[in-house]
C-alpha cells in the first residue's frame, strides 16, 4: 500500500506551511528561558475547569490538558487575529503517514518518553490510551471527535488507526487527542498522569490548580517557569483587578470590554483564537413561525449590521463574518460572503417577497451573556426598520441549549465554540454539526447535509476547497444559521511574559513561556 | 442551663429538615441541566442520558430526595457532579476560609461597632455622634460587592498596600494571611459594625436615663466605670440580638465578598455550584449555612442567659 505524508495544509490546499511560529518573539524567549526554572506563573481564568479528564473536551479544560498531557501531533496558530494556522507538528509521534485512500493513519511513537509517575511510555500505552478515548463508554466527548476511527493496532513501534470510511478529518482531529497513562484510567479526577511538561500537584475545584515542572520531560522545556498555578475567578471584575494589581501574569477568557483597561496598564490584550461563532440561528422547522418562510430568513440575514455589532458590542476586537470562515481561510469566497452584507433595502425586498404582513418572531439570548443581548438589540432595531418584529427573551443558558436541541425555539443568538475555525470544525459546532446538533437527523436541511458530507469526503485539496465553498453557498440559500462574528475570548499577558504560543485546538502552550 | 441548650437544639431539628426539603424543591424548579454543563454542548444525547442515569437524575424528584436524605443520614454528602470530588472534601477545604472570614468580619464589626456605639450612646448630640451616624448610614447602604471593588481599586491597585485577592492559609504564612484577609474582613464587617453601633447606641442612650445610672452618678462613680459596669450590661441585649442576626448576614454576604476577593470559601463554592447546577454541592453548602445559622441563634440565646440570668431561669 502506498503511503503519502500529508500535512493538514496540504490536505485542504493551504499555502506554504509555517512551522511552529510564535506570536510574540518566541525565539528570543527560548534563548532567555532555558535552564532557569525558578518562576511561578499565575494564570487567572474566568472559566473554571469542569474536569481533569483529558478525554472530555470543552473550552475550560484546554489550558490544563495542554500542560499535563501531550498530543501525538499538534497545529500551532501563527497569527492573531486572522486565525492563520501552521502545519501539523510531531509531538509524541515522530512521524505520521496517511494512506492514499485516507483510511489508515500510521504514527511512529517516540522513544524515551516517561509518564509523570516515572514509568516509560510504550507504543502499547499509546494504543491503549487511544482505545480508551474512542470507546464511547470511557472516551467522553473525545469518543465523538474520533468516531471515524474504528480500530487501533500496534505494529512494531507504530500505532495504526483505521477509519470506517475515507476520512481527511481524522488526522486533524487527532490533534485533540492526549495520551494518558493506562495505569490511571478512570482516576483522572484525582490523579491525572500524562507525559506533559508540567505534572499535577494540587487541585481545589473552582479555586485553583497547581502544576509543577516535570523534570523528566522528553524534550527541553524552554521556559523558566517552575510552578504553574491556575486561579479560577467567579467574578470577572475580580480577575481584572487581580491583573491590574500584578497578581496575575496571564489572564484568560475575560471580558472583551476590559481589553483597553489592561492595555492601559501595560498588558498585551487580544482576542484569543478560540473561535466562538456568534450566530443567529433561525428555526425553519416550526410551521407556524414567520421563520418558516425562507424570504423572511433571507431578510433577517441581510438586516444584521455586523460592523455596528463589532464596534459597539465587541469594541472592534472581533472578526465580522457572513460565512463561518475568516478571510484567511482558503475556503473563504468574497463573492459568497458579500451576499449577506448589511443591506436593509435588499432585506425589505425579501420581506415584501415573503407575502407576510407584520412578521414577528421570538429572539432568544442566554441570560448569562450580556453581549448576546446587545447583539440581539442591534438586530431588533434594524429589523424594526423593515417591518419585522423580533421579541427578545432571556433564557437560562442550559435551557437555551436544550430547547435548541429539541427544536423548541424560533431564533437564538448563539455562541458556539469550535477551537479554531476550520472547515472540519463544523463537526464541533453544535449548530452546524450535520448529524447531532440542534438540526440533527430529519431536521437538517438535506441540501446542507449532503453538501457537507460530499465536501468532507473529498481528498483532493483544490476540489475540497471548491466543495466547501459550495457548502457555504448552500448555507446562504437555505439561511438557517446566520454568522455574525467570530468572537475570541479576551486574553492578556503582563509585560513580564514572553513566548506565548497558541495551539490551534488547545490554546495556550505554557512550555515556551518566559517570565522576567 | 444544659436543659435549656438541649431544648433549643431539639427545636432546631425540624428547622433543618424543613430547610432541606425546601432546598431540594427549589433546586428542581431552577432551569438547567447539570449533565449538559459537565459534558458541554458537543455531547451526544446518549452521553447526556448515560450521565443523567449515573447521577440518578433520571429518577423522580421525591426518589432523588429520599436517596439524598439516606446518604446524608449515613454522613455521605455525595460527590460533586462536576468535579467528581467528594462534597465533604470540598467543604473541608473551604470551611476554614469561611470561618476565618466570618470571624475576621465579626472582629472588625466589634472593633468599630462597640466604640462607635458607646460614643453615640453617651453623647448622642455631639459632633462625633453625628459623624458616626453618617458613617453608619453609608456603611449600611453600600452594597458589599461595591465596597469590595472600591477597596481593591484604591488600596490594592492604586496604593499597592494590600493584595487585591487570593488566600494564603494561616498555617502557611500568618503575615500573608493577615494581608490577604484584611480587605475582605473590612468589606464584610463594616456593615455589621454600623448595625451593631446603632443598636448599642440606642440601648446605651436609654439606659443612661435609668434610675440606677443616676444613682451611680450621684455616688460619684467615674463615668467610664458607670458605662462599663452598669450601662453596657443592661444595654447590650438588643445589640446581641442584632449581632446574632448579622452573623447570618455575614454568612450570606460571604458569597459576594469571597467572589470579589477570590477567596476559596464556601461562598465561591456555592456560587460556582449554582452556575454549574452542581446539586449535591448546593444542597450540602446551603444546609451547612442553615446549620451554622441555627447554631448562631442557639449561641445568641445562651448569651442572653449568661448576660441576664432572668431569661435562663424564667424569673421576672
Amino acid at each position: 500500500m502506498g503511503l503519502v505524508r500529508l500535512t493538514r495544509r496540504q490536505l485542504i490546499g493551504g499555502g506554504s506551511a509555517l512551522l511552529g511560529a510564535s506570536l510574540l518573539d518566541l525565539s528570543s524567549a527560548l534563548a532567555q528561558g532555558a535552564g532557569k526554572p525558578t518562576q511561578t506563573l499565575t494564570v487567572g481564568t474566568n472559566i473554571p475547569f469542569t474536569t481533569l479528564d483529558p478525554n472530555t473536551i470543552n473550552t475550560s479544560v484546554f489550558p490544563f490538558r495542554n500542560s499535563v498531557f501531550d498530543p501525538l501531533i499538534a497545529i500551532p496558530v501563527t497569527d492573531i487575529p486572522t486565525y492563520k494556522l501552521g502545519s501539523i507538528q510531531n509531538e509524541l509521534a515522530t512521524t505520521y503517514t496517511v494512506n492514499k485512500e485516507v483510511t489508515e493513519i500510521r504514527m511512529r511513537v517516540r522513544d524515551g518518553v516517561r509518564f509523570h509517575d516515572g514509568n516509560a511510555m510504550t507504543v502499547e500505552d499509546v494504543a491503549a490510551s487511544l482505545r480508551y478515548a474512542i470507546d464511547p463508554a470511557t472516551g467522553g466527548t473525545m469518543a465523538g471527535s474520533l468516531a471515524d476511527i474504528t480500530s487501533i493496532a500496534v505494529d512494531g513501534n507504530d500505532v495504526v488507526m483505521k477509519t470506517s470510511a475515507p476520512s481527511v478529518d481524522a488526522l486533524y482531529r487527532l490533534t485533540l487527542f492526549r495520551v494518558q497513562s493506562p495505569k490511571f484510567f478512570g482516576k483522572a479526577a484525582n490523579t491525572p498522569v500524562g507525559t506533559g511538561p508540567f505534572k499535577f500537584a494540587e487541585y481545589v475545584p473552582n479555586d485553583h490548580l497547581t502544576l509543577e515542572r516535570f523534570d523528566g520531560y522528553w524534550k527541553p522545556i524552554q521556559s523558566n517557569v517552575k510552578t504553574l498555578t491556575f486561579k479560577f475567578y467567579t467574578d470577572p471584575e475580580a480577575m481584572l483587578n487581580a491583573a491590574l494589581a500584578s497578581e496575575l501574569d496571564i489572564l484568560q477568557f475575560g471580558q472583551i470590554k476590559d481589553a483597553a483597561t489592561l492595555e492601559g496598564a501595560g498588558w498585551a490584550a487580544y482576542a484569543a483564537p478560540i473561535a466562538d461563532y456568534v450566530m443567529l440561528v433561525l428555526n425553519y422547522t416550526a410551521p407556524d413561525s414567520a421563520l418558516a418562510n425562507v424570504n423572511i430568513r433571507q431578510a433577517v440575514a441581510r438586516a444584521i449590521d455586523r460592523q455596528a455589532i463589532v464596534k459597539n458590542v465587541y469594541f472592534g476586537r472581533v472578526q465580522p463574518i457572513t460565512i463561518p470562515m475568516p478571510p484567511s481561510d482558503p475556503t473563504y469566497d468574497p463573492k459568497i460572503a458579500a451576499e449577506w452584507d448589511f443591506n436593509l433595502a435588499a432585506a425589505a425586498d425579501y420581506v415584501k417577497k415573503s407575502g407576510l404582513t407584520k412578521p414577528t418572531f421570538e429572539l432568544r439570548v442566554g441570560s448569562n451573556d450580556p453581549d448576546a443581548r446587545k447583539v440581539a438589540q442591534i438586530i431588533q432595531g434594524d429589523l424594526g426598520k423593515i417591518g419585522v418584529t423580533a421579541n427578545i427573551t432571556l433564557k437560562d443558558p442550559t435551557t437555551l441549549v436544550n430547547d435548541a436541541i429539541a427544536g423548541n425555539f424560533e431564533s437564538n443568538v448563539y455562541a458556539c465554540s469550535v477551537g479554531v475555525p476550520e472547515v472540519q470544525d463544523f463537526e464541533d459546532c453544535s449548530v452546524y454539526r450535520p448529524n447531532k446538533g440542534p438540526f440533527s437527523g430529519a431536521k437538517t436541511f438535506p441540501e446542507f447535509k449532503k453538501s457537507y458530507y460530499d465536501a468532507a469526503a473529498i481528498v483532493d485539496p483544490q476540489q475540497r476547497i471548491a466543495a466547501f465553498k459550495q457548502v457555504f453557498e448552500v448555507l446562504h440559500q437555505t439561511a438557517w444559521a446566520v454568522p455574525i462574528c467570530m468572537r475570541g475570548l479576551l486574553c492578556g499577558q503582563s509585560k513580564q511574559i514572553s513566548g506565548v504560543v497558541y495551539d490551534a485546538k488547545t490554546h495556550l502552550v505554557y512550555q515556551g513561556i518566559v517570565k522576567s | 442551663m444544659i436543659g435549656f441548650i438541649v431544648r433549643r437544639f431539639l427545636l432546631a431539628l425540624p428547622v433543618l429538615f424543613g430547610a432541606s426539603l425546601a432546598l431540594f424543591a427549589l433546586l428542581y424548579i431552577l432551569p438547567g441541566d447539570p449533565a449538559s454543563f459537565v459534558l458541554g454542548d458537543s455531547a451526544t444525547p446518549a452521553q447526556l442520558a448515560a450521565l443523567r442515569h449515573r447521577l440518578d437524575l433520571d429518577q423522580p424528584v421525591p426518589v432523588q430526595y429520599l436517596l439524598w436524605l439516606g446518604r446524608l443520614a449515613r454522613g455521605d454528602l455525595g460527590e460533586s457532579l462536576v468535579s467528581g470530588y467528594p462534597v465533604a472534601r470540598l467543604i473541608g477545604q473551604r470551611l476554614p476560609v469561611a470561618i476565618e472570614l466570618t470571624l475576621g468580619a465579626l472582629f472588625v464589626a466589634l472593633l468599630i461597632g462597640v466604640p462607635a456605639g458607646i460614643a453615640v450612646g453617651v453623647r448622642p448630640r455631639g459632633w462625633l455622634a453625628r459623624a458616626i451616624d453618617m458613617f453608619n448610614a453609608t456603611a449600611i447602604a453600600v452594597p458589599v460587592f461595591w465596597l469590595g471593588l472600591l477597596l481593591q481599586i484604591v488600596v490594592a491597585i492604586k496604593l499597592g498596600w494590600l493584595p487585591a485577592g487570593g488566600y494564603v492559609a494561616l498555617a502557611t504564612d500568618p503575615v500573608k494571611n493577615l494581608r490577604a484577609m484584611t480587605l475582605p474582613c473590612v468589606t464584610l464587617g463594616v456593615g455589621t459594625a454600623a448595625v451593631l453601633a446603632r443598636f448599642l447606641a440606642t440601648g446605651i442612650a436609654e439606659t443612661m436615663t435609668r434610675d440606677f445610672v443616676v444613682t451611680a452618678r450621684a455616688k460619684g462613680l467615674a463615668p467610664a466605670r458607670i458605662i462599663v459596669r452598669h450601662v453596657l450590661r443592661n444595654a447590650v441585649i438588643p445589640a446581641v440580638t442584632a449581632l446574632g442576626i448579622q452573623i447570618g448576614r455575614l454568612i450570606g454576604g460571604a458569597v459576594l465578598t469571597e467572589a470579589v476577593f477570590n477567596l476559596p470559601g464556601l461562598g465561591t463554592l456555592l456560587w460556582s455550584a449554582l452556575v454549574q447546577r452542581d446539586y449535591f454541592v448546593i444542597q450540602a453548602v446551603t444546609l451547612l449555612a442553615v446549620l451554622l445559622f441555627v447554631i448562631v441563634n442557639l449561641a445568641t440565646d445562651i448569651t442572653y442567659g449568661v448576660i441576664d440570668p432572668r431569661i435562663r431561669t424564667g424569673a421576672r
